[in-house]
């Protein structure tokens, strides 16, 4: 192909590329920071998923406040000064308040209208079993006490106090902040609508805002952010501790493009240097960088038009791609010192290479895992855009390199040692490693399989999570139980049929408490059975005391009776309740229809033990138990052993497609690199953070690609060459600098894939040489006399 | 209509007293520090003998009760009315429990993180206690001292409990002598205390005290 023929097809290439590029800037770029985002989909179940996602949405946007101080009115002031700029900020939807009165009067009002059909759990035991006279004692108590006056204008029409007795109880189990520290050094009361909380000699008040908007939201990060800042200006002497999805957001989205900038930076600066010592020119530097530009170009266009989106991990992740897209022109201006044509030399060889590469991308991309399928095809569309243009382009621009001969006698002389090195016995005694890796793999735990590998977790931010969640008892965010059912009747009849099973846990200590929508709304069956219950005791028999004391007279008793009897068919629905002020503050508990069923979840708070709550729903077919977090860490698991074979059996298929390039001895040599490889960097994670997780193994696909890509130079070469010394060294130094700077992440999932990279491309690069001895003996070629 | 025949028989009643002549001018209302009322009943003994009237607008007929109150020293209050039914309350700084006429905690109304009746209790504490300096934060306080007692004068500030209270007069000379309460739709309970001396009643209301 002619040499203008591809620069036009080159040319075409990037049009169309920055084409798509263009129409993606003009609709808007979308960098997404929701770690969960990158998760596969956890449940066997879809309806769980969903149900899940549509909890969390919810939950994700709560923002807990605490100020603290060892001064009351401070701690309160504080309070006050956040809970108004709260409220003026766009991107606080709202602040979690008590109800208002006429809230308060909205709610009295509905539950007074259904009251011959609720009765709380230990009420109507109460009258199962003692009958009416509990309650006309407790009217009587109530009605005697000094401020009784409302009380008293009930009796008429509910003697026996139930409507107050209900609401009562409902605010007990719902607002009361149930502490498990309940001492005497510990209180709580409501100050002008703030909660005042005293503990271990200090005052912290508590806010709880809504956001408007997503927390992985940039706008609201920063918003929040300069309100957080406003706060501590004004109240030097205040602590303010914090906790909700957004801090931790905010926080990973930080420490993302501070390592985006370093790493990518970090690497580009290196290749620079690098290009301008071996090559001596500013035409194979200006190449080299076109090259990579067009190779990221191409990895971001193809990841927003496959996505609609690139989360940015990836591009961390991606940003080290310049580190092995640069390959290709290294071995081309290496080669180019020697020939005026280089292409034909190494275009084999880099053939080979990108086809190997692109292959372990692809088994990665077959993973349901969307993080993993983004970094796949960003790194892999990345390659092939480097690719085209060091074949496409860089004859077209005919540059002379001339590498210092000092540059070149150092690859040498670390070929002479290899050359040395190069012995049977020592081959042999390598095969040792992946004995040792493999020990050690299936000796070390695998707890490190962990969500919380995606995201840096500041401990500060964690200690405040910790301190606010011994304050106040806020649901659990990542673990629930759902229950579901075909009407939103059957769903409450669930609900109420696992109370006993749910006390049992509170009574075992597993949880503290436990949240659901039948504590607000009884089923129908339960109502109407509590209706004939209630009916049954309120007559002038039961209600004879009240009569006698003049607190209520027969003829409102006739009237009273009279009204129940008309009322058997007004239970208090679902709908009701979710339109009412309390039901719209609670609409979390209650999931709606999802896939043609009605869902509604049982929040949990404060977990103490898990299994309990496991084993719990395992025995119970209605109860369906939400572990994100657990989810998430086996699903890892299982994708780190998933990924280890399909390692295998790509190690095993490039062995047999090389096996039939060239013979069996030098496929296996071109293998035992890579192999060799793989155990050091397994060894090496064992040793430093005792853990090998997936994301090592992921690393483990690139560590091959690279690897192979070593012994394919000296495979395809026609000749022994001291240039190959200079491609495959630059090649390492590049990798090790991307990599290397990996390994400084403070996202321990980065980390770890650095790590693995540096210590696994390093083996293969003081390898390589060794084994190309090897694989240039049993090719025939004589021994290098170039120099 | 009860309730505005009580009213106007309380102000003929002081109408009248400030027309016959005395030997300390009765009449002539002298402002007092709240501290020197509190130093006045610093001797406030610690078990009374309460009778209570209520007079309810929707009640043909007033609710008459009577029981015991004590003070305890840890700011803690125990009221237990024995007569229609005897039925006890425990009322401290952050705690408020009821028990039944078998002695039996009721734990129904855990109101305690209510807003409402948390400062209710807390200005029924203040006010039994003696801690009227307390009263200031919710209530405009009017204190008139005279040869024979004092009086304060209690009208709330604060929203939440005017909904219930509309104002609190308290009379006494060494110890609470009346206290009335007119509640926001005037309703009125009016509330006498004499000061007993029993180590029986004593000991019995003294139990509540124990956690």
């Amino acid at each position: 192909m002619s040499i203008n023929l591809r620069f036009i097809l080159w040319l075409l290439f990037i049009a169309l590329v920055g084409g798509i590029f263009y129409s993606q800037i003009n609709s808007g770029l979308k960098v997404e920071t929701n770690i969960l985002k990158l998760l596969p989909e956890t449940e066997v179940d879809p309806f769980a998923e969903k149900a899940f996602a549509r909890f969390s949405e919810n939950n994700f946007k709560n923002v807990i406040f605490a100020t603290k101080s060892e001064q009351k009115s401070d701690a309160i002031a504080g309070a006050q000064f956040l809970s108004s700029k709260l409220k003026l900020s766009a991107s606080v939807h709202s602040l979690q308040s008590q109800l208002s009165e006429e809230e308060q009067e909205a709610v009295g009002k509905l539950y007074f209208k259904h009251r011959f059909h609720l009765l709380s759990n230990s009420d109507r035991a109460l009258l199962q079993n003692k009958g009416a006279e509990p309650f006309t004692d407790y009217t009587i108590q109530m009605a005697y006490s000094p401020l009784s006056s409302q009380l008293i204008q009930l009796l008429p029409q509910d003697p026996l106090l139930l409507s107050y007795r209900y609401l009562q109880q409902m605010s007990d189990t719902s607002f009361a902040n149930k502490s498990p520290n309940n001492t005497t050094d510990h209180s709580s009361e409501f100050i002008d609508d703030i909660l005042v909380i005293y503990s271990d000699g200090a005052y912290y008040s508590m806010i709880t805002a809504t956001l408007a908007a997503s927390p992985f939201d940039s706008d609201a990060q920063a918003s929040i952010r300069q309100i957080l800042e406003g706060f501590q200006l004004n109240h030097p002497n205040t602590e303010l501790l914090f906790t909700g999805a957004i801090f931790y957001a905010q926080h990973a989205a930080a420490s993302a493009k501070s390592e985006i900038s370093t790493i990518g930076l970090g690497s580009l600066i290196g290749v620079i240097l690098l290009l301008i010592i071996a090559f001596r020119s500013v035409l194979p530097l200006t190449l080299t960088l076109v090259s990579l530009g067009v190779g990221i170009l191409a990895g971001f266009t193809a990841v927003n038009a496959f996505f609609g989106s690139i989360h940015i991990l990836t591009l961390v992740f991606g940003s080290s791609l310049v580190g092995v897209a640069v390959d290709y022109a290294f071995h081309y201006f290496a080669s180019a010192n020697e020939s005026k044509r280089p292409l034909p030399i190494i275009f084999g060889a880099i053939s080979l290479g990108l086809v190997s590469s692109v292959i372990g991308y692809a088994a990665l991309f077959t993973t349901p895992f969307p993080g993993l399928q983004q970094m796949a095809l960003f790194c892999a569309t990345g390659l092939v855009g480097a690719y085209l243009t060091v074949i496409l382009l860089f004859d077209r621009v005919p540059s002379k390199v001339q590498t210092p001969h000092k540059l070149l006698l150092v690859f040498i002389a670390h070929s002479r040692i290899s050359h040395s090195a190069s012995k049977k016995p020592f081959l042999l005694a390598l095969l040792a490693l992946p004995l040792i890796a493999l020990w050690l793999l299936m000796n070390t735990s695998d707890d490190n399989d962990n969500i919380r590998q995606l995201q840096s977790v500041p401990p500060a931010l964690h200690q405040q999570e910790k301190t606010i969640q011994d304050l106040v008892s806020a649901p659990a965010p990542n673990q629930f139980f759902v229950v579901k059912g075909p009407s939103p009747d059957q769903v409450l009849t669930k609900l109420e049929s696992v109370n006993d099973q749910l006390d049992g846990l509170i009574a075992q200590g597993a949880i503290d408490d436990y949240h659901h929508a039948a504590h607000f709304v009884p089923s129908s069956t339960q109502q109407e059975s509590d209706y004939r219950l209630v009916r049954r005791h309120t007559n002038p028999t039961t209600l004879q005391t009240l009569l006698e004391l003049g607190l209520i007279t027969s003829k409102q008793l006739e009237k009273l009776v009279q009204s129940i009897s008309e009322s058997q068919s007004n239970v208090l629905t679902l709908n009701n309740w979710l339109a009412s002020p309390l039901g719209q503050r609670f609409s979390y508990l209650w999931l709606d229809k999802i896939d043609g069923e009605y869902a509604a979840i049982i929040t949990l708070h404060n977990i103490n033990d898990i299994t309990a709550l496991e084993s719990l729903a395992d025995n119970n077919s209605t109860l369906y138990f939400i572990n994100k977090v657990e989810k998430v860490s086996s699903l890892f698991s299982q994708y780190r052993e998933l990924s280890l074979i399909m390692l295998a059996i790509a190690i095993a298929l490039i062995m047999l497609v090389l096996a039939v390039r060239y013979n069996l001895i030098v496929a296996s040599l071109i293998v035992l690199g890579p192999i060799i490889a793989a155990s050091v960097a397994i060894t090496a994670n064992i040793v430093i953070n005792s853990s090998f997780n997936l994301f090592s193994a992921l690393a483990l696909f690139l560590v091959f690609g690279i690897g192979i890509d070593y012994g394919l130079f000296y495979a395809e070469s026609k000749k022994r060459s001291p240039y190959i010394y200079l491609a495959i060294g630059l090649s390492a130094m590049t990798t090790f600098l991307s990599f290397g700077l990996l390994s400084l992440s403070a996202t321990p999932a980065i980390h770890a894939f650095g790590l693995t990279m540096l210590s696994g491309i390093l083996t293969v690069f003081v390898l390589s040489p060794i084994l190309g001895h090897q694989i240039y003996q049993a090719k025939g070629l004589k021994h290098d006399s170039s120099t | 209509m009860m309730t505005t025949l009580t009213q106007y028989t309380a102000f003929l009643l002081l109408i009248a007293s400030c027309f016959i002549p005395s030997t300390a001018n009765a009449c002539v209302d002298t402002p007092c520090e709240l501290n020197s009322i509190a130093k006045q009943i610093s001797s406030q003994p610690q078990l009374n003998e309460f009778k209570q009237l209520k007079t309810v607008a929707v009640l043909t007929q007033p609710l008459k009760s009577s029981g015991y109150l004590l003070l305890a020293d840890n700011d803690r209050v125990v009221w237990q009315t024995q007569k229609p039914i005897k039925s006890t309350t425990v009322i401290g700084p952050n705690s408020f429990k009821q028990y039944n006429k078998q002695d039996e905690a009721i734990s129904a109304p855990a109101n305690s993180n209510n807003q409402t009746s948390q400062l209710i209790s807390s200005t029924f504490l203040s006010i039994l206690s003696g801690d009227f300096e307390e009263l200031n934060t919710n209530f405009d306080v009017i204190a008139i001292c005279k040869s024979s007692g004092w009086s304060l004068n209690l009208t709330s500030t604060h929203s939440d409990i005017q909904r219930v209270i509309k104002h609190i007069e308290v009379s006494g000379n060494t110890s609470i002598q009346r206290l009335t309460f007119t509640e926001a739709n005037g309703d009125i309970t009016q509330i006498t205390f004499d000061t007993i001396d029993s180590q029986e009643i004593h000991a019995q209301l003294g139990q509540f005290l124990v956690d």
